[in-house]
């Protein structure tokens, strides 16, 4: 049974709007929807062609929004993104800790980072023209012994066992995985501020503080980055067996 | 299956419903039809595929392309039907709902035990 008999055949629905739902809909459901949708839109059409296009128009908006937002959650993008920005942070984070080993002259940054280096607050640095200028000069300097600290390596190491777990337990959704993972690496840095605001350290004892947090942020990045992969592509595993 | 996927939301328990009644002929455009006019929900084509494909993610409903009509630009239909897992939750589903409502009237807009 269909539901229309007759069609005028020179009616058509909106190209444009048949092009947009192309794009944003899965391959597999192109045709049945754009062929639902021409279907009732024949009918309409039959009453009024200008009454038809806009509800075509406004079925096309209401769907492309509903696979739009799917496709922005997709599997591809979220992968993209969580190969990309951890990159892209541990990149920033190790110029941060160059930079934080080699400061002789905070002025050099900005003329209030030396009393925000008092704070903790070395992600300051990362509204200064003048690091962003000399970042890859800055990094350039890197050698390993800036790395390595004892104690960041067994926050990490803490940290990413309870990552695992949370992993393998496989009752955690990628959401919750994802924002588990980079609290995670976040908090040694957050707290650090948190205890230079509410102690009063001599400038000496300060560094050592900010060094565990930002150098646990520097381990957890990669990890983190290869868990949330790693659910990404089982993810994608289930996702094309249920396509096949 | 996990716990979740066992339980259907009330659009899902429509959609299935309305599968139920269009039989062999449930597919999109009459199913938004037949769900528009008998319960005046007259959803987007594009919520309506989201739900049937989440039912079907969950064993609940499997579909079968059919024949392609010239009243749809030569493309063809998706027809959609209900499994025997999707009966039994719509069943328990049932169960649950009179469970709840046993003993209970609304008169006046006020729930009212009877």
């Amino acid at each position: 049974m269909s539901l229309y008999s007759d069609k005028k055949p020179d009616i058509k629905p909106p190209a444009l709007a048949n092009r947009v739902l192309s794009v944003l809909l899965p391959h597999r459901l192109v045709e049945s929807i754009l062929g639902d949708l021409e279907e009732e839109f024949n009918l309409r059409a039959k009453q009024s062609i200008k009454h038809a296009n806009q509800w075509y128009w406004q079925q096309t908006l209401e769907t492309s929004m509903i696979y739009l937002q799917k496709k922005l959650a997709s599997v591809d993008v979220l992968g993209r993104l969580n190969f990309y920005l951890p990159l892209i942070m541990f990149v920033v984070t190790a110029g941060l800790i160059v930079l934080l080993s080699i400061l002789n002259d905070p002025a050099f940054i900005s003329e209030t980072f030396w009393d925000e280096l008092l704070q903790g607050k070395i992600h300051t640095a990362l509204f200064s023209a003048h690091f962003w200028h000399n970042f890859w000069d800055i990094l350039a300097l890197a050698e390993w012994g800036m790395f390595i600290h004892f104690e960041s390596l067994l926050i990490s190491f803490f940290s990413i066992a309870m990552m695992i777990c949370l992993y393998k337990q496989q009752q955690a959704s990628l959401f919750e995985l994802a924002i588990s993972g980079y609290s995670l690496a976040f908090i040694p840095y957050l707290w650090s501020i948190m205890h230079i605001e509410h102690h009063s350290f001599e400038a000496k004892q300060i560094g050592p503080i900010v060094a565990t947090g930002i150098l646990c942020l520097l381990y957890q990045l990669p990890p983190v980055s290869y868990i949330i992969h790693r659910k990404l592509q089982q993810l994608k595993t289930e996702h094309f067996e249920f396509q096949q | 299956m996990s716990e979740k996927d066992k339980f259907l939301g009330e659009f899902e328990q429509m959609t299935m419903l309305a599968l139920l009644h269009l039989e062999n002929e449930a597919y999109g455009a009459a199913i938004r039809q037949l769900l528009a006019e008998q319960v005046n929900r007259n959803v987007a084509i594009g919520a309506l595929y989201s739900t049937l494909e989440r039912l079907e993610r969950k064993g609940m409903v499997e579909s079968r392309l059919g024949e392609a009509t010239a009243q749809r630009g030569g493309r063809a239909k998706r027809y959609f039907k209900v499994t025997a897992q999707g009966h039994s939750a719509l069943k328990r589903a049932r169960q649950a709902m009179d469970t709840l409502w046993q003993g209970l009237s609304i008169r006046h807009s006020l729930f009212q035990k009877v």
